[in-house]
């Protein structure tokens, strides 16, 4: 299980085998034959990469620009699938309520989740991992005052810490404000909610890790602190944070569809799937269930593609189960 | 340990009981009417809150004097006839053999302990009673009013003022209404003895509601027996309960679902105008814009400004594609059925985009300008969608309006602090006569009154002319004053009507009730259709 | 049991302090929140109002002080036991909270109860047959349950069994059976024909993380050297599995489950608005609207006080367990 790190390295065989682990190990062990085997994760991948990239570039691949309020016409609301307006334009999965295009909203409007999903996690990971390192590092009590944050947060629901969080942010920047900074404060707002797995499982991984031997020799030999943290530790915590960002991703992309279902999250004017989810749902008893179901579907191919991946990667980056 | 079995019998009884009710609720009972709407009644206590909902519920269970029809036509309520003595000074004939729920009777006592009581400090609809001076009671069915100063619609204000049994309010400690900062709550807000058709056996505050049928009523009797009310929020859910029969009426069925429900062969809808018109207020009164304080001025003083956004908005779309056909567009803020509507007068600017940038051109701004648009999200039928549409249509003559959309709470407070240059507001007309409109929208404004004119609308000729009309009693020469209102203020374009807001109700086709365009059902006249 | 240590008394001491300082802090940001949801005021008078009466009703309630100095006064009245009226309804905060909690129990219990009897069973046979063609549904399908948002599962429950099959009934809570003061719709078909798709709605996200959890622990302890040994000594797979295994993995499972309670409490806010369920999270989503501040408060205190209960309640299971703790 543990074959490298039985005897002390020298320096200079630390950084030699840290430039090649991270990739080597990748490209070497079971997983990529465990990705390739399995059909369903390939897919998953591949619909993810997809969805990604036809959020990214939405601009250049969507067949309107929803947001672009000067060629918006009233006159084509409501319009089903598959449907021509009067002017000749074609909308493959019909229109909302002010003559959006669904299919060009669902592009942006996944943009819209997934730099809030992304940029959440990414703040989380870094936040957490920064703090678990230094709590497991220094120990003492600065250890035990994270740890008891952690704690405390944790035992309040991902949801509820986001609402409050975003309610402080409305109470300082006001309601006006707020408008034009709302993505930035949600991003903040699921970040915060979520850096507590991060940072409980680097701390972990980092407690186990510098308790051997090549950490003990580095801090002996005098290498700086920090130093050992981000080239010696850091490696061998990657993948518990792999697969907690993977379902961390998923889980902040639901966690903003909630908020702005509930009405607290990105505004109406450029929505997310979320708020599209939410403005259309007053729409599925009448028969326009296209304005909800599609960006719905999106939603949940989306978040399922992240969950399988995250579900995939832990069982294969965990040696035990080998 | 000795009760765990009588415990184990009590469930599976309850059980047998409960697959019973189960069956027995399948077959409806024949003479429930269940219904729903968004939101509850605030309170039981007629004179704590002026609001739709509250008085709907309110008005089930008290009476006023004098009340509307479902036409909204004045009839004798508990007052049986009144009429003027002189300028200040009214007379009004009780109704005899009136007995309260509780089975005391009513008599001139009760009108003045209740007009008294609606103009407490904590009363509600105080503004509604402020010309009162002092109620004389002449004898047990005689009341005078006189009002400090002549105020011809003290009738139409007394249809909302609702009569409460005064030894009943005495003995229970409710002889005005609550206090705002008392931690108690007073008797009168979950219990209530009036003199209406039904009285209320239950009252569980935004779960449920009970009424039933008073056998006593004076007026004819009504047909149902039980009324039950649970608020549903969710408009899809309210819907979905409709439709699977656990409702029998909806009193707010989303327009984009009447379609569908209008084609199920168990649902009638039916629609009628309601008295109240959208429109967007523009601050013409502020130096600079507050949401574009670079632009150094005002465009909204301008009223080329003005009337380019008038003509800027193409209302027939907002109707067809908003509001499904369900709306009246509007050339000015107040409906038809009110005192001093006329069609003339409700005739719209038309949609023309060219002119209307012509029109920005000419006033200096033919680039446009940037402003906020403040509207609410759940106040009038699809209001943020209205804004929306607006703010697209703008756009297309360069102004580039950005949207705050928010709940009521927030968005009346924007608007009340004046903090908003422009913004989407509807008005209703609870009086229904003009001056309800003027006192609260054109009077220059001051802590009491023009409280909603956040257009900031000064002109002294309309200031007059609102004063003159509320003490004029010569209707016809009341009746010129109200138009010269309307025709400086239309001409001045101080707000953009939008349209009249039309109400849809939603039922089993079982059930019989007149839609009333106040939006308040009149239960004791629904019946189940044999 | 022994003598229980000071050491112990010690440590249960610091969690209730630790406990109410958390809940000081959740209801101080709670409550600064509120005062920038908008004005109570514009709700508690009709429109017809002047703004003098506005400016009377602000300084009755005293919104006109600073919210530090109204926050003491709000936790001073909550400790002599008064949570105050509701500016809404003008109904007792308490009395109103009492008649919803059942509500919102039930609805959790029920869903905590799904969890628990679909996710062991589940989790059990994804440890012990991870190949089969079962398993992996059960855990692709877990993945599914959990990646459709409550909002969009609830209203689609909705369509598909009250309005296109007729089957339940679409909203609210009925067949109740009075129990003194507590209203339980547990004990009649008709009750459990109203709860059954919130709570099937609500235990999505539970059911897949017993599920994970159960099939872990038990992977684990299958490895572990005390189930190898005894299945050298001849015992067969049934006991080892379903004995030793299985109580084996049960005890952090049993702890997780009792702390995520809580978090189906929390999460029932979502539940409770899409199925008009008459819990206290639904109370809470009316009162946000409103700007009804002590009701918002004390439905925060609520959900404070739970969680800081159960976590004391699982220190207190975990202190009993530590030898360190309980000796000394």
């Amino acid at each position: 299980m543990e074959q490298t790190n039985s005897h002390t390295p020298t320096a200079e065989q630390m950084i030699a085998a840290d430039n090649t682990t991270l990739i080597k190990r990748i490209m070497d062990s079971d997983i990529f034959y465990s990705f390739i085997r399995s059909p369903l994760i390939v897919i998953a991948a591949m619909l993810c990469l997809t969805l990604i990239f036809s959020a990214f570039f939405a601009p250049w691949l969507a067949p309107y620009d929803p947001f672009d309020q000067t060629t918006l016409s009233l006159w084509a609301a409501n319009l089903p699938p598959l449907s021509t307006d009067e002017d000749g334009l074609f909308y493959l999965l019909g229109t909302d309520n002010q003559g959006r295009d669904i299919l060009s909203a669902i592009m942006y409007g996944m943009r819209t989740s997934l730099i809030v999903g992304l940029a959440a996690v990414a703040f989380a990971l870094v936040l957490g991992t920064s703090l678990g390192l230094v709590a497991a590092f220094f120990g003492g009590w600065i250890d035990s005052l994270l740890m008891r944050i952690a704690d405390i947060q944790l035992s309040f629901p991902a949801i509820l810490v986001a609402l409050l969080i975003d309610g402080v942010a409305k109470a300082v920047l006001g309601t006006s404000q707020m408008e034009s900074l709302a993505i930035y404060v949600l991003i903040l707002a699921i970040g915060l909610s979520e850096w507590v797995q991060f940072a409980r499982a680097v701390r972990a991984a980092a407690l186990v890790e510098q308790r051997k031997e090549y950490v003990q020799a580095a801090r002996i030999m005098g290498v700086p602190v920090p130093y050992i943290m981000l080239r010696h530790i850091l490696p061998n915590v990657v993948s518990p944070i792999l697969v907690i960002a993977t379902i961390s991703i998923a889980v902040a992309i639901i966690t903003e569809a909630t908020l702005s279902f509930l009405g607290v999250g990105i505004p109406q004017t450029e929505p997310s799937l979320g708020t599209l989810i939410r403005v259309g749902g007053n729409y599925l008893m009448s028969g326009e269930w296209w304005i909800t179901l599609f960006p719905g579907f999106t939603l949940v191919l989306l978040v399922l593609s992240f969950n399988l991946l995250g579900d995939w990667l832990r069982d294969a980056l965990n040696p035990r189960l080998k | 340990m000795m009760n765990l079995k009588s415990i184990g019998n009590l469930t599976l009884k309850s059980a047998a009981i409960g697959a019973a009710l189960l069956l027995a609720t399948q077959i409806q009972a024949a003479n429930t009417l269940r219904w729903s709407s968004a939101g509850d009644a605030l309170t039981m206590d007629p004179h704590a809150q002026n609001e739709t909902p509250t008085i709907n519920m309110n008005r089930q269970v008290y009476d006023t004097l004098i009340q509307r029809d479902q036409n909204l036509k004045m009839e004798p309520g508990l007052a049986l006839s009144w009429e003027p003595l002189s300028a200040t000074q009214w007379q009004f004939n009780l109704r005899r053999g009136v007995t309260f729920h509780d089975g005391s009777a009513f008599s001139a006592e009760d009108v003045k302990f209740s007009i008294e009581r609606a103009q407490a400090n904590t009363s509600d609809f105080k503004a509604y009673v402020n010309t009162i001076e002092s109620v004389e009671i002449i004898d047990d069915y005689t009341v005078l009013i006189n009002t400090i100063t002549p105020d011809p619609i003290l009738p139409s204000y007394l249809t909302f003022v609702f009569m409460m049994d005064q030894t009943w309010s005495l003995t229970h400690k409710v002889s005005s209404p609550q206090d705002y900062n008392s931690s108690e709550e007073t008797y009168a807000v979950r219990h209530a003895n009036g003199t209406g058709a039904y009285s209320l056996l239950e009252r569980e505050p935004d779960l449920k509601t009970v009424l039933q049928k008073n056998p006593n009523y004076w007026g004819p009797a009504a047909q149902i027996e039980t009324i039950i009310h649970t608020p549903i929020a969710s408009a899809p859910t309210r819907i979905a309960a409709l439709l699977s029969n656990e409702l029998d009426f909806v009193l707010d069925p989303p327009i984009q679902d009447l379609k569908r429900l209008d084609g199920e062969e168990s649902i009638d809808v039916t629609s009628v105008p309601q008295i109240r018109t959208i429109f967007l207020g523009l601050d013409q009164g502020a130096k600079r814009l507050r949401s574009n304080p670079e632009l150094g001025k005002n465009p909204l003083a301008d009223k080329r400004v003005r009337k380019a956004m008038y003509m800027a908005i193409d209302i027939r779309a907002i109707k067809q594609k908003i509001m499904r056909g369900l709306a009246e567009p509007a050339g000015i803020i107040t409906a038809p059925g009110v005192n001093g509507y006329n069609k003339a007068l409700d005739s719209r600017l038309p949609y023309d985009r060219k002119q209307a940038k012509a029109l920005l051109t000419q006033a200096g701004y033919p680039e446009g300008f940037k402003i906020r648009l403040d509207c609410p999200n759940n106040r009038y039928i699809n209001d943020e969608a209205i804004c929306q549409a607006v703010v697209s249509m703008l756009s297309k003559i360069d102004i580039k309006v950005s949207l705050n959309a928010q709940p009521k709470s927030i968005f009346f407070k924007t608007v009340g602090n004046n903090d908003s240059d422009f913004y989407l507001l509807g008005w209703g007309v609870a009086t229904l006569d003009s001056e309800y409109v003027f006192r609260y929208l054109l009077n220059t404004r001051s802590d009491k009154i023009g409280t909603w004119n956040r257009a900031n609308f000064s002109n002294a000729e309309v200031d007059q002319l609102i004063a003159k009309i509320q003490q004029e009693v010569d209707l016809a020469k009341r009746d010129q004053m109200i138009e010269q209102v309307w025709k400086i203020t239309k001409e001045d374009i101080t707000y953009l009507p939008l349209h009249h807001q039309v109400i849809s109700w939603a039922m089993s086709s079982k059930l019989s009730l007149p839609i009333v365009a106040s939006n308040e059902p009149l239960f004791r006249l629904a019946t189940y259709k044999k | 049991m022994g003598a229980i240590g000071l050491a112990m008394y010690k440590y249960l001491l610091q969690r209730l302090v630790q406990g109410i300082l958390v809940m000081l802090v959740v209801t101080f940001v709670a409550f600064a929140i509120f005062h920038f949801l908008g004005d109570p005021v514009n709700n508690m008078v009709g429109e017809s109002a002047t703004d003098a009466d506005r400016q009377m009703v602000r300084l009755q309630l005293g919104l006109d002080e600073p919210v530090i100095v109204q926050y003491f006064k709000f936790v001073g009245n909550i400790l002599q036991g008064d949570f105050g009226i509701s500016y809404r309804t003008r109904t007792s905060v308490i009395e109103q909270m009492a008649v919803r909690l059942p509500a919102t129990l039930e609805l959790s219990l029920v869903s905590g109860f799904f969890s628990i009897l679909f996710g062991i069973p589940m989790g059990i046979y994804c440890a012990l047959q991870p190949k089969s063609w079962l398993s992996r549904n059960f855990l692709v399908g877990s993945l599914v349950g959990i990646s459709i948002p409550t909002f969009l599962s609830g209203l689609l429950l909705i369509y598909l069994f009250s309005v296109t099959l007729g089957w339940l009934p679409s909203q609210g809570r009925g067949g109740l059976v009075s129990l003194g003061w507590w209203d339980t719709s547990l004990v009649t078909l008709k009750g459990w024909s109203y709860i059954i798709m919130p709570a099937l709605t609500l235990c999505i996200y539970q059911l897949t993380l017993i599920t994970r959890m159960v099939r872990a622990e038990m992977q684990e302890v299958i490895r572990t050297d005390y189930i190898k040994f005894a299945r050298a000594r001849g015992l067969s797979n049934y006991i080892v599995q379903y004995r030793h295994a299985l109580q084996n993995s049960l005890v952090p499972v049993v702890t997780i489950i009792g702390l995520q309670l809580g978090t189906v409490v929390a999460f029932s806010i979502i539940t409770e608005t899409v199925f008009n369920w008459p819990g206290l999270g639904q109370m809470f989503i009316q009162s946000i609207e409103f700007v009804d501040i002590p009701v918002m408060s004390a439905y925060l205190i609520f959900v404070g006080a739970f969680f800081v209960i159960l976590n004391l309640i699982v220190d207190l299971v975990y202190a009993l367990v530590d030898p360190r703790l309980r000796a000394a």
